[in-house]
């Protein structure tokens, strides 16, 4: 199957997904878009495609995507990579719409200018708008080439658009360098927007990252500033001996979600750290004698 | 009690600003786009200026729990600038087109010179185009005349007149406006301008049709409690809580509401969103922590 083919069942795969989650309104909209697009000579393009991507979120609505039965997953056949399981769970109408015209417009210039295209509309874009950029990513031709584009997205302060390239976005862990991707997880843990939700953390995890995280604790301990609680997911892959105290000593914590995500990150290795076995049991135990929220009582059923 | 400024420059104020603001029961305000002190000298500082409006601004606003929109506009000091107002001209359609963007303005004159005039006239067109309502500043010197002169350019251009506010009105403006079917906005200042008091004398006096109240609060000496401290000063001159809640919320939302972009439903005592939460706030409280297993 060609490169383009491949792009046109993509695009039909997400319309068929925004059908689904949009009134008919909004995808008669987005249909009748595309269509537009189509017919566009390439200077009516230039100015049709972010007037369209403007109003797109006025015409299609704002109401998220995910639902229930499907864990907001959809897979989605892409060029070079086969099969992908997107994360759309945390996308509106709106984004599915957005990236769609992307596509399409994508389709319709000439190979060099493709990324060129999706940088412009990022600079024409509000907030929003760029954010459904960041979260199309891995959806758009040559989108290896798009990376400085991420990586300057995340350097915005506003946490609305830094969570659509940081959490549940394939995008970082499949092209970042070990670098760059430990950046964008110590820049969430410091802003707040945390590291649960970046896609592929455990598997990205790395030595650096650990005593990263782990000099970042004793700077926290040092200003007498409160830890993340989701900081240990980050550091136990490749935790010093030191830092696994640290680890360990969070499941004794008086804050349950410090428990919670020790516990999770010692859950995580302890496929190869048999030790952590008995002690991670016992949790079961004792936390039933305490307040817990929902997803830890479910952790601990696991 | 639940207030609106329909009319205050966000960006040239502080944290503690809007801190104190949402404590006084100011639910959102609409930023104009105005001259920033002192006059740009190129285009890209407007496109900064304006992605600044609605983006940057709108979430610290948010942080807050304030929602926040604007107006994007030419302001009538930078339009003597003829080859920098071009170039202005052309990059303020795409902007209009953008969610947060609720009118065209601030717009109007200044010295009132041709150019001044040249290009209020265009982006009248521009709002006629784009289905926006208006936001016209009377200038603050020959008020009188920039009132009466604004007004005819309104009737010229064609441009429904319950899509325009007259802003800054005084006792001497404000009857030139109640002749015509413009809104009539009136900025409260510390000590120029229009004052609680007074404004609460023309509110007994007109009454409080198609009338609202901002603090047009900017980098100078103002108050951008001004609104709430109206409010406060209406309350004790007997007007009624609803009376209160027209002039003070419902009239500004009611007018911009004309663009589509904002409603009365929508502006509401925000749940601040976690994720939008900084530093010591885990976004993680009270949500759904995901985990990969
Ligand atoms: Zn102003």
């Amino acid at each position: 199957m060609g490169k383009g083919q491949q792009m046109n069942d993509c695009l039909a795969r997400l319309n068929e997904h925004l059908i689904e989650h949009c009134h008919t309104d909004g995808s008669a909209w987005l249909r009748d878009s595309l269509m537009q697009l189509k017919k566009a000579s390439p200077d009516e393009l230039d100015e049709l495609l972010p007037r369209l991507l403007a109003r797109a979120r006025r015409k299609v609505g704002t109401q998220r995507c995910s639902y229930e039965s499907e864990n907001g997953c959809i897979v989605i056949e892409l060029p070079e990579l086969g099969q992908v399981e997107l994360d759309l769970s945390e996308w509106e109408v709106a984004d599915v719409a957005r990236v769609a015209l992307l596509i399409q417009a994508q389709l319709l210039v000439p190979a060099v200018d493709q990324c060129a295209l999706v940088e412009r509309c990022y600079r024409m874009g509000d907030e929003r708008e760029r954010g459904a950029i960041m979260r199309g990513l891995m959806l758009f031709q040559y989108r290896e080439n798009l990376k400085p584009l991420a990586l300057m997205a995340a350097r915005i302060n506003s946490l609305l658009l830094f969570a659509t390239i940081a959490h549940s976005n394939l995008y970082p862990a499949m092209y970042y360098s070990d670098y760059e991707f430990n950046q964008l997880v110590l820049k969430a843990l410091f802003n707040g927007a945390g590291v649960s939700s970046i896609t592929g953390l455990k598997q990205r995890a790395n030595r650096e990252l650990s005593a990263m995280c782990e000099d970042y604790i004793d700077e926290r301990r040092d200003a007498d500033r409160a830890i993340p609680a989701d900081i240990w997911l980050a550091l136990m892959p490749y935790a010093s001996e030191r830092a696994e105290g640290m680890v360990l000593a969070a499941l004794e914590s008086e804050d349950s979600a410090q428990r919670y995500y020790a516990y999770e990150a010692l859950a995580a290795v302890a496929g190869d750290r048999p030790e952590f076995k008995p002690l991670l049991e016992s949790m079961a135990v004792s936390e039933n004698t305490k307040e817990m929220t929902p997803e830890f009582s479910q952790a601990l059923k696991r | 009690m639940r207030y609106f400024d329909p009319h205050i420059h966000m960006m040239s104020r502080t944290t503690d600003d809007y801190e104190n603001m949402a404590a006084a029961g100011i639910l959102g305000v609409v930023e104009p786009a105005f001259w920033t002190g002192q006059p740009r000298t190129q285009a890209g500082s407007f496109i900064d200026y304006f992605d600044g409006l609605i983006g940057w601004e709108r979430f610290r606003a948010s942080q807050f729990g304030v929602h926040h929109y604007c107006t994007i506009g030419l302001n009538p000091k930078e339009a003597n600038d003829v080859a920098l107002a071009e170039a202005v001209m052309k990059i303020m359609p795409r902007y209009l087109e953008k969610d947060a963007v609720v009118a065209v303005g601030e717009i109007g004159f200044d010295d009132i010179t041709d150019n001044e005039e040249r290009f209020f006239a265009e982006q009248l067109e521009l709002a006629k185009e784009h289905e926006l309502p208006v936001m016209i500043h009377t200038s603050h010197r020959d008020k009188l005349r920039s009132t009466e002169r604004s007004l005819a350019l309104v009737k010229e251009c064609g441009i429904d007149e319950s899509l325009v506010i007259m802003d800054h009105l005084n006792e001497q403006t404000l009857p030139l406006v109640l002749e015509t079917g413009c809104w009539r906005a009136h900025s409260i200042y510390p000590d120029t301008k229009m004052s609680e008091a007074r404004m609460v004398a023309l509110l007994q006096q007109y009454g409080t049709e198609k009338m609202m109240v901002n603090s047009a609060a900017d980098w100078g000496r103002s108050d951008p409690l001004k609104v709430p401290k109206t409010g406060e000063a209406m309350r004790v001159a007997g007007f009624s809580e609803d009376d209160i809640d027209l002039v003070l919320f419902r009239n500004p939302i009611e007018f911009y509401a004309q663009s589509g972009r904002i409603s009365m439903d929508e502006v509401t005592a925000m749940k601040v969103d976690q994720r939008t939460v900084w530093e010591e706030n885990s976004v993680l409280r009270g949500q759904t922590p995901r985990v990969e297993g």
